[in-house]
Order: structure tokens, then C-alpha cells, then sequence
């Protein structure tokens, strides 16, 4: 080793305080930013270059550096995200927490010919500025720079799996294994964008939902979980929900709505204009119903599901089901039990008693 | 009312006789304070229960909860008075039922 690399590592051991606040100042602010943006992250990694890793570099590449200040990682992050926007995302809020020294940071993403597909990832070089943190005895905590390297859980698993291949570069790889290697970053890219597209194309349906459903549109909209959230967040079924809470003051707690999706399903209800039409037709109903059934106990606590047992054992009743109807709701609610028989018949009579079933 | 524990390693089985309610609901708090800890699953049984109102139901779920982030708990013997509490206000579906 020359003399060079040596006082650049000398450097280094003097320097290693400075890097362990470094690397603590990018750990915190790098796991602010995801909270605070309320990121879907895989993971945020950071570590100090090892000497021995160092020591190799500057063998290997020596000719590079005349100090340590001319190393721009010896700490390094990494952003692991599932998404390609959220990289981009990520860069964008980075670039006003780090100074980023825009002449040495590379966009590997863009490097590749249209044609060609290898390593994907986005790495920043960047210094911490003084008004994250700045200790006159620690100057080379803002002086030294560090990398960032950003990319998607798909394309870490390619980098990783590349240099666990022991190969530095490309061009010492067999031709037939390259080939390989380069044909699944090309697949791993198409997977990457597909999960965008398949998150963007969710986030569309969910507002597209919301708007036929605030313009009464319901019978264009399916069931499903997103449309059925939304229905059941729908002012006049709440009321529907607050007047059975009121037969006793009762306390309403959320549980999962799953079980009825399911349901309505089986009952051949498809789109929210039917199950908006049960609503219109037999709210009333429903809560007479809950009225003789809750009126006679002292039962303070409901889930927010109540309401829609009602009104789904009333269109049951109202549509000729009987006991052997209400018993099938309660097993595809409540699952296949012996004792639905004997609740079905003791709703029938309730339902009864209320004037909901007539004799 | 009745309130019996008994315990084999991880495994927790309260059997309850007689009612549970705004007055003897405070029993059953105190016989579990303490009571799950390192308990995987906790067994409920209802074979002697004949009620269960407001201030029971609140015990169970608020230990549903707890037991939800170490373990299970299952209800066993809930006769159809009980069963239909359950059904009316929503929580059969959120509790676990053993039937014979």
C-alpha cells in the first residue's frame, strides 16, 4: 500500500467518531422522513465502511482519491421502497433534508440504453447541512459526505443477488449468466412497474367509487370492499346505525364488515343499488325490529355491523325467507352452528312480536 | 357467581356459574388481573352461566383484545341466551364459539 492510501487511512480511524454521528444523524432523519410522509417502506439500512473494505478500495482504486474527504461513502444509506414512484418520491423530500451534491449524484435508473437492462437504483451524494446538525468539535460530520442509495425491493433483490455473484463488473461475467441477469432486471422492471400501475389503477377505482357513489350512480357500482365502505359511510345508513345505538344508549364498536360482503354476495346482490333499494325499503323494519330485541335487555354496547343484521333479517322475513332463510344468514355470517336453527326461530318470533313478520 | 381458574401451563380455563353482571362483572375483572399473563390460550366455559349483560360483555372483549396479541380465546357451552346477545349485537363474529 502507498503512503497515500496510508495517511488516507489514518485519516479514516482519526475521523471514525465523526462518521458514528454522522451515520446516527442519517439513521434519524432518514426514519423521520418516513414516518412523517407516512411512507410504505421495506426497509431503511445505514453502516460505516469497514477498514478492511477500505483498504481494498483504495488498493483497487487508489489513483482516485488524495484524502478522505475525496471518499463519498464511507457511511452509507439505503432506501428500500416496494414502489418505483415511491424512489422518486423519496429523492424529492431528501433533497430539502441533505445537501445534495447534485455533480456526483447518478441516476443509475437512466444509464441503461433502451435497449438494455441491468442495475436499477438512484444514488444521491449528500452532506448533512448545519441546520440538521453541527458541533464545532465534530466538523467533519458536515464536511464528509455520505451516499444514499435509493431503489425499489425488486430491484435490491437483482443488486444483491449481482454481487453475490463475486462479479465487480459486467464484463466479467460468462456471457450465458449475464444474459440471465439481464433478462431478469428486464422482468423484475416490468414486474416493478406493473405494482405502480396496479396501486395508481386501485387508487383511481377507489375515487371513481366515491364519486357514483356521492352522485346516487348506484346500480353502476359493484359491491365490493371499496364500494361497500363507502356505502356504509353514507349519511342514512349511519342515522340508520345512531337510531339503534339510541334504543339504549348503546356504544357502537367497529368490526369487520366482511362477513355481510360475503353474504350479500351469496344473496345474489351485486351492485350498491340493491342493497340501496333493501335499505329504502325496509329501514323502518329494521329498526322496529332491533327496538323489540334490544328493549328488553339492558345491553349497552353494539357493533357497528348491528344495523345491517337488522336490515338484512327483515329483507329476509319481507321476502318469505322464514327461520330457514334467517338460519342460512346467520351461517354465512356467523358461521355453520348447531344453535342457528333455534336463533333463527327466536328472531322469527321477536320479528313477530313486532309486527316486522305478521302471523 | 361462580368463578373457577384453572391453569395447565399456557393453557388458561375460566369456568363461570350463575350471572354475569354489573355486580358480579367487578369479580371476574379482579379474578383476571394478572390472571393471562403467559397465557396462550384462554378457554371460557359457560356451561353454568345462565346471563351475561352489558358489564360482562365489555370484560370479554376488552380480554378478546388483550388475548388477540398473545394468543386465542375460546368460548365453550354459551347457551342461546347468551348466543343471542352475541348474534344481536355483532360480536359472534369477532369472538371464537366452541359448540359441542
Amino acid at each position: 500500500m502507498d503512503i497515500k492510501a496510508q495517511m488516507i487511512l489514518e485519516e479514516f480511524d482519526a475521523a471514525y467518531e465523526s462518521l458514528k454521528i454522522q451515520k446516527d444523524i442519517i439513521d434519524k432523519a432518514l426514519n423521520k422522513i418516513v414516518s412523517e410522509h407516512d411512507m410504505f417502506i421495506n426497509s431503511v439500512e445505514s453502516r460505516i465502511k469497514k477498514r478492511d473494505s477500505l483498504e481494498g478500495k483504495l488498493e483497487r482504486k487508489g489513483y482516485k482519491y488524495t484524502s478522505l474527504s475525496d471518499l463519498t461513502d464511507l457511511v452509507g444509506a439505503r432506501v428500500v421502497t416496494f414502489y418505483t414512484d415511491e424512489v422518486d418520491k423519496f429523492a424529492g423530500i431528501i433533497s430539502d433534508v441533505f445537501e445534495i451534491d447534485w455533480e456526483n449524484t447518478v441516476d443509475k435508473r437512466k444509464l441503461h440504453d433502451v435497449d438494455r437492462f441491468g442495475y436499477m437504483s438512484l444514488h444521491y451524494i449528500c452532506r448533512i447541512p448545519k441546520s440538521l446538525y453541527y458541533d464545532e468539535k465534530h466538523p467533519l460530520v458536515n464536511e464528509l459526505r455520505f451516499e444514499l442509495q435509493m431503489r425499489t425491493a425488486l430491484q435490491h433483490v437483482w443488486a444483491s443477488i449481482y454481487h453475490d455473484t463475486g462479479y465487480k463488473s459486467d464484463v466479467e461475467i460468462p456471457r450465458e449468466s449475464l444474459r440471465t441477469l439481464s433478462s431478469l432486471a428486464g422482468l423484475l422492471e416490468l414486474a416493478d412497474k406493473q405494482f405502480s400501475e396496479l396501486r395508481f389503477n386501485l387508487s383511481e377505482y377507489r375515487r371513481v367509487v366515491k364519486s357514483l357513489v356521492e352522485s346516487g350512480n348506484l346500480n353502476d357500482v359493484e359491491l365490493n370492499a371499496d364500494s361497500f365502505r363507502e356505502y356504509l359511510g353514507m349519511g342514512h345508513f349511519l342515522i340508520l346505525s345512531e337510531r339503534i345505538a339510541k334504543i339504549n344508549n348503546m356504544e357502537i364498536t367497529t368490526v369487520s364488515t366482511t362477513p355481510y360482503l360475503i353474504a350479500l354476495k351469496k344473496m345474489n346482490i351485486t351492485n350498491l343499488g340493491q342493497l340501496d333499494e333493501i335499505f329504502k325499503s325496509y329501514a323502518d323494519d329494521a329498526y322496529t325490529l332491533a327496538v323489540k330485541a334490544f328493549s328488553d335487555t339492558d345491553i349497552d354496547i353494539m357493533s357497528s355491523t348491528t344495523a345491517l343484521y337488522y336490515l338484512l333479517i327483515t329483507y329476509i322475513l319481507k321476502a318469505g325467507g322464514g327461520e330457514v332463510g334467517v338460519g342460512l344468514f346467520l351461517g354465512l355470517i356467523y358461521g355453520e352452528r348447531k344453535s342457528n336453527a333455534r336463533q333463527a326461530k327466536r328472531i322469527c318470533e321477536i320479528a313477530r312480536k313486532s309486527g316486522v313478520l305478521k302471523e | 357467581m361462580k368463578i373457577d381458574l384453572k391453569r395447565e401451563n399456557d393453557v388458561l380455563t375460566i369456568s363461570l356459574g350463575g350471572r354475569l353482571d354489573t355486580s358480579t362483572a367487578p369479580e371476574l375483572d379482579a379474578a383476571l388481573n394478572g390472571a393471562l399473563e403467559g397465557v396462550k390460550t384462554l378457554y371460557f366455559d359457560f356451561k353454568d352461566l345462565d346471563y351475561l349483560s352489558s358489564a360482562g360483555l365489555r370484560i370479554l372483549l376488552i380480554t378478546h383484545k388483550t388475548m388477540s396479541k398473545q394468543g386465542k380465546m375460546i368460548l365453550r357451552n354459551v347457551n342461546d341466551l347468551i348466543m343471542e346477545t352475541f348474534d344481536m349485537t355483532g360480536f359472534s363474529s369477532i369472538l371464537t364459539i366452541e359448540e359441542d
